[in-house]
């Protein structure tokens, strides 16, 4: 059946099959979650850098090099320097040294984190590494 | 005119539907340009707070090692009786180095350098209250008098491989180590230094026997009150000593003062060093030192003899 005053069927259709095609065009263009991810993630970095640096700063990091030194248990102050981390973070720390990790503490509870490593020149170098995430 | 009218329809609707997609893409396009500028300012200011983070660590690792290096030195320089001179010894080439090797594996660009350095004996408070902190240690205490000063600056200098932000800047060191080896080294050489000044008064007109008595008395009385005035600065010192003597000929006697083992222990509760990877005191120790001078008697030529005492002397910190 043909209309007689205006468009047809065929017509609205391949309108909006151009409109449906270039909105899926427009929209490749943005990835909105990439975006939030990297802002997620400089949060969360910053909040790592900000845990190393409280450490040192109360002398926990000392007292971890001098375990580190004398090969003592490293969980405690590990434990002390995660104290740092806001609450409604989740926070993991641990310490790697000569292709081993010398002690770690805590656990991360989403796969996106932000991370933050803190070299100490001892006998041997060792890299301690921050990560956090949502809670 | 129906096939005219339809023409016109189809041409505006065609036209409002370009508009529309037209506004859409420009939009969208806008929007991805706002999306990737935030993107890349994240990624920019992340790798700027990274060098940021980066040049702190150098700072801090550098004043640890620097704590920790003078501390080892001290505590060789003890153990031997050595000269705090002996500090000019440390060099900062393995930490550059080092340092180096952790910026390249990080992907920073990095220049460091130290274009001054130096350790001092502590007269004035000046140091770093941030930098005391990571030490653990109090800002002033009245027992850093004579402990070791850590002086120098470090220029840090870092790139970004990635995104090619860059960060410089110059750190002051201005630190301290407790342990108070200038101190140590001072009361040492001033007991053997009063002791050969002062021990040629000491003897008397008796006979060999009770002369090395009076001599070990007279010792014994210096050597306590000299180590307990160091002892109110919280020194703890032990002496063990050998008093000869022995007649040379009919007016003169051979008195000689062994100072077997002089140990002087820094009780301060901050001074400790590394040894074997552990903490333990610094003990200044001089040992098998020798004081001798001859003594004119008016006592008989038959009191011939050779008379020695073995002792001990033992101060505690007060």
């Amino acid at each position: 059946m043909r209309s007689t005053g205006s468009l047809t069927l065929v017509d609205s259709a391949s309108a909006l099959g151009f409109i449906f095609v270039l909105l899926i065009a427009s929209l490749t263009h943005v990835n909105p979650s990439n975006n939030t991810l990297a802002m997620e993630m400089e949060y969360y970095q910053k909040i790592a850098e900000q845990v190393l640096l409280i450490s040192v700063v109360k002398g926990s990091m000392k007292e971890l090099a001098e375990e580190i030194e004398s090969e003592r248990e490293l969980t405690l102050t590990l434990l002390k320097m995660a104290l740092s981390c806001p609450s409604e973070l989740a926070c993991r720390l641990y310490v790697y040294s000569e292709g081993r990790i010398l002690g770690s503490f805590g656990v991360l509870h989403d796969t996106i984190y932000g991370e933050a490593r803190f070299f100490l020149t001892l006998k041997s170098g060792a890299v301690v590494i921050c990560q956090i995430s949502a809670g | 005119m129906p096939d005219k009218r339809r023409v016109k329809d189809a041409f505006i609707w065609s036209a409002s539907i370009v508009y529309l997609c037209a506004i859409l893409l420009f939009c969208s396009i806008s929007q991805a340009g706002m999306a990737s500028l935030i993107s890349e300012t994240t990624r920019n200011r992340m790798a700027s707070d990274r060098l940021q983070l980066t040049a702190y660590n150098l700072l801090f690792d550098l004043n640890l090692y620097l704590y920790n290096k003078v501390g080892e030195e001290a505590y060789q320089i003890a153990v031997s009786g050595g000269s705090p001179t002996l500090l000019s010894k440390i060099t900062l080439e393995h930490w550059l180095s080092t340092a180096k090797n952790w910026l390249k594996v990080e992907g920073i660009d990095g220049e460091i350098d130290t274009p001054y350095f130096e350790l001092n004996q502590h007269r004035v408070s000046s140091q770093d209250a941030v930098l005391m902190n990571e030490l653990a240690l109090p800002l002033s205490d009245p027992l850093y008098i004579d402990a070791i000063d850590i002086n120098a600056d470090l220029n840090v200098s870092l790139r970004d491989m990635r995104t090619k932000v860059r960060f410089q800047t110059l750190f002051k060191i201005r630190s301290l180590n407790p342990i108070r080896i200038f101190g140590l080294n001072e009361i040492a050489t001033k007991f053997c230094k009063e002791i050969q000044i002062i021990a040629p008064s000491w003897g008397s007109d008796k006979s060999i026997n009770e002369m090395v008595k009076d001599v070990e008395i007279q010792f014994r009385d210096f050597a306590r009150s000299f180590l307990q005035k160091a002892s109110t600065q919280s020194y703890a010192s032990t002496v063990s000593y050998e008093i000869h003597v022995k007649r040379v000929n009919a007016i003169q006697c051979q008195v000689i003062i062994k100072l077997n083992d002089l140990n002087i222990t820094d009780m301060s509760k901050y001074a400790y060093g590394t040894a074997c990877s552990k903490l333990a005191r610094i003990n200044y120790r001089l040992q098998h030192r020798e004081i001798r001078w001859e003594y004119s008697t008016q006592f008989t030529p038959k009191d011939f003899g050779d008379v020695k005492i073995i002792g001990n002397i033992y101060v505690n910190s007060a």
